[in-house]
């Protein structure tokens, strides 16, 4: 079947229909709007070649609001006491500039008692005591298409704009701030886990913490209009933004841990948590979209920070996003040719100070992207979906090489990452304990460390897969202990043999007595639940002095090694083989005593 | 030369009493070597390059080693004491070179084995009590800095946590062993 010429049906309405661009210039008319005026040679004309200059205001003061991403159904006086009744709505023009439809839906002819002279305002007609019947149901429509049109731009839950209000108001604060060369911020937030407290304490507190955050968004200072955009995604608009510089990144992150802090549920308390990522118009855009995708960037760089911070966008965002989305493209291939190998880190005896174990960590360098950070691939593998084929590679690679290792008696284990997806995907143990059996090695030499926050997801899955591993002998520890939850219930909950304490504690462990006091504490508390301890990223002799005092009985960090690939690891291992293994040998006192 | 420790005027004796009373709460004494304890002296004695580091605890007659790396007793007189002079001092008491110190110079532990030339000890401190120090010996003279000075405290900061830690320990075993006999 043909389609009908779009123009023929237009022609035949008899309602006049007519499309402006952005400077209010007729470029489209159809037949009932020719007979309107009275000529068919409006293209490119405006308002101004047929009205006087103060209808003409009035017609443009409602013509920017629609531009500005409004719609309207207005009554606009078109001759003496003629008015017409239009509907116009936004349009977005062929090459992408705004421009507004305007359909004339009816005409009213009102013929007041005091007529003074026929530049009546068309609200002053309005409000004449004396309505038509047919200017009551105007006035009726106009009331409830105002109605309608704040339920469309509301969001139910909170009360606060919706995302299709918040880009209205996005739009008009563009035009204006465009118009007056001001620069204003843009904000997308977002509340971390919040399917959790759903989950855990019901929707009606869900929808609480949602009113919370959406109220105390709206009293940060200088936000003219915040909106809920999704589930757990807020967007505000500030006023006028001074540009950018260090006090502002400080500001935003105020208000960020000012908006969330914790709040009350009833007599619970419930702890907030939340991302914000800011940009700025006109530096980072000029349009609504533009605005939108940079804010979100910014809001991505934030969560890859680890969550609950904040991150105004600049260059290097934008720079890192699109490299993301070039590891995202050469990834699949990578794994599919194994260009991603592993590299081998020792694990040392804080008493003998020599390796009983190593831990594998993968590498990848690309011909076009150079060496790609591996918490970047392997958050890319990760929300990808290719992470267990990503696990599953490197598992192989590095135990066909340090299986040597272990028989030879250099080492007793092999530790090594699972990415949290892996441990809660049932079957997961099964999977890895054929492929144990495959490479030919004992389950008691392989450690498994997994991550805490594996544990929050599905707790029922995951302890199962690392029983049923346990079982079998393989060891399972838990990483970088000391950040993020560190959630002590975990620790009696979970089958663990190992602790890691995350680098960040012992890197602060020559700096204060708190982390001294907090490791060692760690340690006793590991030693009374008989979890083996190994301290992380080790990178100072002073550092390895207080691990060891503070009893951690393993450590690892540059301080021993970087991590080597598989020929320099063997070589590691058989240089020191020849050592002594504590040396207090008075020869080499010379060197510390000066 | 012989150096008297307790003075005769009654605070001091009142300080004294309170202090080893401090110390048999702890009930530490005469305990086994524990691996929270050893693993502070290997780490001292590794990190400051000497041979001798102890943790010792300043008893009425005597000075007893909790842990010990490179000396074979584990208890000498606490007149011969060189942890007794730290009693009571502030911060790390240090002695560069003890032929050179007069207070020392003819001790028995300088002139014969284990022949200390080097002390340095950090005080352990407990609710307001020197119970001893963690300290580190060699049989050279040595210089040891505000720096060397801060870490030994630190670690002597250790020991004082293990310590609480052990009493806290012994406390709720002997308490389980009450319920267990009642």
């Amino acid at each position: 079947m043909m389609d009908p010429d779009l123009k023929d049906v237009l022609d035949a309405m008899p309602f006049a229909v007519f499309v402006k661009d952005g400077a209010h210039r007729w470029i489209y008319g159809n037949s009932a709007f020719e007979a309107l005026i009275g000529r068919s040679d409006f293209h490119g004309m405006d308002d101004r070649d047929l009205f006087s200059q103060d209808q003409v205001d009035v017609f443009w003061r409602e013509d920017d609001r629609v531009l500005a991403g409004e719609e309207s159904l207005n009554e606009e006086e078109i001759g003496d006491n003629r008015f017409a009744l239009t509907r116009k709505v936004p349009l977005t023009l062929p090459d992408g500039s705004p421009g507004l439809l305007r359909v004339i839906i009816d005409y009213i002819n009102v013929t007041p008692k005091s007529a003074k002279d026929g530049s009546a305002h068309p609200s002053a007609v309005i409000k004449e005591p004396e309505m038509t019947a047919l200017q009551k149901r105007l006035e009726e429509a106009l009331n409830d298409k105002a109605q309608a049109l704040r339920v469309a731009r509301t969001d139910a839950a909170t009360g606060l704009r919706n995302r299709y209000g918040l880009e209205v108001d996005l739009e008009r604060q563009i035009r204006r701030a465009g118009q007056t060369g001001q620069s204003f911020g843009f904000a997308l937030v977002d509340l971390d886990h919040f399917k959790r407290i759903n989950d855990r304490f019901g929707h009606s507190v869900g929808d609480e913490v949602l009113r919370t955050v959406g109220r105390r968004l709206a009293a940060l200072p200088g936000v003219i209009s915040v909106g809920r955009i999704g589930g757990d995604e807020f967007a505000i608009i500030t006023e006028e933004v001074d540009t950018f510089d260090e006090t502002l990144i400080e500001r935003v992150e105020r208000f960020r841990q000012m908006v969330f802090r914790p709040t009350l549920s009833g007599d619970r308390e419930l702890r907030l948590s939340g991302s914000a990522g800011l940009c700025l118009f006109p530096r980072d855009g000029q349009t609504a979209s533009e605005l939108l995708s940079r804010a979100d960037l910014a809001l991505f760089a934030a969560k890859r920070n680890g969550r609950a911070s904040s991150k105004v966008f600049d260059e290097a965002t934008l720079g890192a996003y699109q490299r993301r989305l070039r590891i995202e493209e050469k990834l699949p291939e990578a794994i599919e040719r194994e260009c991603i190998f592993p590299v081998f880190q020792p694990i040392v005896s804080s008493h003998t100070r020599r390796a009983v174990g190593v831990e594998v960590l993968a590498r990848w360098t690309d011909d076009a992207l150079g060496p790609v950070n591996p918490e970047q691939f392997v958050a890319a593998a990760t929300d990808t979906g290719l992470i267990a084929r990503l696990d599953s590679l490197i598992f192989r690679k590095a135990v066909a090489e340090a299986k040597t290792w272990v028989e030879q008696g250099y080492i007793d284990f092999i530790s090594l990452n699972v990415s949290p997806m892996d441990v809660v995907s049932p079957g997961y143990a099964t999977e890895l304990l054929r492929e144990i059996e495959r490479a030919g090695i004992a389950p008691q030499a392989i450690c498994l460390e997994i991550l805490e926050s594996s544990l929050v997801e599905d707790v029922s899955s995951a302890r199962r897969n690392l029983n049923r591993l346990r079982e079998a002998g393989v060891k399972i520890a838990l990483d970088d202990y000391g950040t993020g939850f560190s959630n002590l219930r975990a620790l009696l909950d979970m089958p663990l043999d190992k602790l890691k304490i995350d680098k960040s504690l012992v890197s602060g462990i020559e700096g204060t007595d708190k982390v001294l006091d907090l490791v060692i504490s760690l340690v006793q508390l590991g030693r009374a639940l008989d979890l083996t301890m190994v301290a992380e990223g080790v990178e100072t002799e002073t550092q390895s002095a207080f691990i060891e005092g503070a009893g951690c009985p393993e450590m690892q960090g540059y301080f021993f090694s970087r991590p080597l690939d598989a020929a320099a690891m063997t070589q590691w291992l058989a240089g020191q083989a020849s050592d002594e293994p504590i040396s207090l040998d008075t020869d080499q006192r010379d060197r510390l005593s000066g | 030369m012989k150096t008297t420790i307790r003075t005769q005027s009654p605070p001091e004796d009142a300080r004294e009493a309170a202090r080893l009373y401090c110390l048999r709460r702890m009930k530490i004494l005469e305990t086994a070597a524990e691996e929270g304890f050893d693993s502070i002296t290997r780490a001292a004695a590794r990190h400051f390059n000497v041979p001798i580091a102890l943790i010792s605890l300043v008893d009425e007659k005597r000075q007893w080693f909790k842990s010990r790396v490179g000396l074979d007793v584990c208890e000498t007189a606490r007149q011969d004491s060189f942890c007794a002079h730290a009693i009571g001092r502030k911060d790390v008491f240090v002695v560069e070179d003890a032929l050179k110190d007069e207070r020392f110079a003819n001790n028995p532990l300088v002139t014969g084995d284990p022949f200390i030339r080097f002390y340095a000890g950090a005080l352990i401190t407990i609710d307001g009590h020197d119970l001893g120090t963690l300290c580190v010996i060699d049989r050279q003279p040595r210089r040891f800095g505000p720096h060397e000075q801060q870490e030994l405290s630190r670690m002597a900061h250790l020991v004082k946590r293990q310590i609480k830690f052990h009493s806290r320990m012994t406390g709720r075993f002997r308490i389980q062993e009450k319920v267990l006999s009642s």
